[in-house]
């Protein structure tokens, strides 16, 4: 029982736990958002505006008078939406091109490699924002940025492992029985890249939220009025000497959302894939 | 070695090639990227205000965007080669001038903010490996994951809230002085440092456990001559190839750190770029901060087998 003992392996992680417990309380946050929040997350009242976290407003208000805990509330719900979105669509894809690249093998893997290194010469945040700066900002166009690069990890650590299985015995027995390529890929390849890029959509996870947040602090992501938690720092970083807070509590939840996935990520590593340990994730 | 050398200067110029032609199309084949919108937007200001035919034809001529993209392309390729990266839209410069203005501030703040990171990265990594499992190791560990997860932004921020507002210590923002130079490099250096240290502690790890380390040990010298004189030199090497793993941070978190601090540099023009919808300046910006961030990678690759003559560059 090898899925048994990784489990146990996992839960002896202290760090990797209280992530879990976080991310799972967060989610519970996001999905409950319109039952939780106390006040609307949009709804302008300018008698209000500015107030320092009291106990009517816990986090204080910003310069519209909109309740800063209500907003970080649906902001986590944004935040996840899009980080799962973006963390599908390019382990989908990645996954996809490594299993090809590696398993054909040939001209088509000469050909989508040409192309990741093409990928990989930039910076990724400057591809993001190519894409950003020719599609224009939103919440949408963040999506498709961050995606466009973020399937280069997954073809890579596929295309590595695809390549390794390839070779083994039990890949070549199952082709002398008369095994399909589509079978033995579903069968005998797909299971086996499967634990590494777990690894990977965790750590991902967390790099997606920062770079969300990161395009909506420049002001290219999620647009006012929507509270996501980089857009609210950077309408709030005009008020930094008078209002704190409005820069503290939207930071600190980015902060600890990431942290607990790295630190998931971290232990989900260590306990299925002791290889990996040295691997540093950008 | 010259001949390994070659090819894979062969191999970084055909991805330059690659990359600028997908940053080209990207940027011109968008629904935006016509004379008359041009006009309206950057040279009328109102999208409103339908702009003359003289004017449009005249726009697109200078701009060169009245012929098939594949050949746009090519001359614009041309051109880049020659040193003249096209013309602004918004301020009608030359792109290529506008980004060697700000470039020795981008290279400043970079060399700065590595600095930054080898001084606290390389210590602690030591330090951890050397104390493996202790108290401190934890500390050293779990701070990493930290230093990994802040986003740099809002470090930005606290620093200037710390710093600047409450402890008035140093300028909120603005070039000048050394002092102009220290909160963002923290910024920059933080992430980087934490990365640093990890890569430190598990190449020092390994190096210790080598007979030459337990020789040194055991003709009777101090730990710390065992430490600096010999393990250390050896589990350096692998550090150097964090500036090349970083440079992708780096450039990119200069684009966002240059922004908070209104830092003179080439990543506050390429969002100012994108906010106006410049797109020959956006195209300069991104082709520039690629070509360093490629050519960054290849030095450090090539010095690598120097510093470590195990691995001569051969493939």
């Amino acid at each position: 029982m090898s899925l048994l003992r990784d489990v146990r392996e996992f839960g002896k992680n202290r760090a990797a736990m209280m992530g879990l417990i976080v991310i799972c309380t967060l989610i519970m946050i996001a999905l409950s958002a319109d039952v939780i929040s106390p006040y609307d997350p949009t709804k302008i009242i300018l008698e209000d505006k500015l107030q320092a976290p009291s106990i009517e407003h816990i986090m204080g208000t910003d310069h519209l008078g909109r309740d800063v805990l209500s907003r970080i509330i649906h902001g986590s719900r944004l935040t996840f939406q899009l980080s799962i979105i973006v963390v599908t669509i390019t382990a989908i894809v990645g996954i996809t091109v490594g299993i090809i690249s590696g398993y054909y093998g040939g001209i088509v893997d000469e050909i989508l490699m040409r192309f990741v290194d093409i990928l990989l010469a930039f910076p990724s945040i400057i591809l993001a924002l190519v894409v950003i700066g020719a599609l224009g900002p939103g919440i949408n166009n963040t999506i498709l940025a961050i995606s466009f690069v973020g399937w280069l990890s997954y073809a890579r650590v596929t295309r590595g492992s695809t390549l390794s299985i390839k070779e083994k015995e039990f890949i070549e027995s199952a082709r002398s029985i008369g095994s399909g390529d589509l079978y033995i890929i579903y069968k005998h390849v797909y299971p086996n890249v499967l634990y590494p890029n777990i690894v990977l959509a965790t750590l991902h996870m967390g790099s997606v939220i920062l770079t969300v947040a990161a395009l909506g602090f420049l002001g290219l992501g999620a647009q006012p009025p929507t509270p996501e938690w980089g857009t609210m720092l950077n309408e709030g970083k005009e008020f930094l000497r008078m209002c704190p807070w409005l820069s503290i509590f939207p930071g600190l939840m980015i902060m600890i959302t990431v942290l607990a996935f790295n630190f998931i990520g971290d232990g989900l590593r260590d306990a299925l894939d002791p290889r990996m340990k040295e691997v540093v994730i950008k | 070695m010259l001949k390994s050398i070659l090819k894979r200067l062969g191999i970084v110029i055909l991805v330059l090639v690659g990359a600028t032609a997908l940053v080209f199309f990207m940027l011109h084949y968008i629904p935006g990227e016509t004379p008359d919108v041009i006009a309206r937007y950057i040279f009328i200001g109102n999208i409103e205000i339908e702009p003359s035919n003289e004017a449009v034809a005249l726009i697109s001529q200078y701009y060169d965007l009245d012929r098939p993209l594949v050949v746009q392309y090519f001359s614009w390729l041309g051109e880049a080669l020659q040193g003249n990266l096209g013309m602004s839209y918004k301020t009608g410069q030359p792109v290529l001038d506008e980004i060697v203005i700000r470039l020795p501030a981008t290279i400043k703040l970079a060399v700065v903010s590595i600095l930054v990171s080898l001084i606290i990265g390389i210590p602690l990594g030591i330090v951890a490996a050397i104390k493996q499992n202790s108290i401190l190791d934890y500390i050293c560990s779990t701070g990493a994951v930290i230093g990994v997860s802040i986003p740099n932004f809002w470090l930005a921020l606290l620093l200037i809230m710390v710093f600047s507002l409450y402890l008035d210590l140093t300028p909120v923002m603005g070039s000048g002085g050394i002092e102009h130079m220290i909160l963002p490099s923290i910024t920059l250096g933080t992430g980087m440092a934490a990365v640093t240290a990890r890569l430190t502690r598990s190449s020092m790890l390994e190096v210790i456990r080598q007979d030459y380390v337990r020789t040194a040990r055991g003709k009777g010298l101090p730990e710390i001559t065992v430490v600096v004189r010999h393990a250390m030199k050896n589990a350096l090497i692998p550090v150097i190839t964090i500036i090349g793993l970083e440079m992708g941070h780096l450039l990119g978190g200069t684009v966002i750190v240059e922004t908070i601090f209104a830092w003179p540099g080439i990543g506050k023009l390429l969002i100012d770029a994108i906010s106006q919808r410049d797109i020959p300046v956006i195209q300069g910006c991104v082709v520039f901060i690629t070509i360093m961030y490629v050519f960054v990678n290849l030095i450090v690759d090539l010095s690598y087998s120097i510093f470590d003559p195990r691995i001569r560059y051969e493939r």
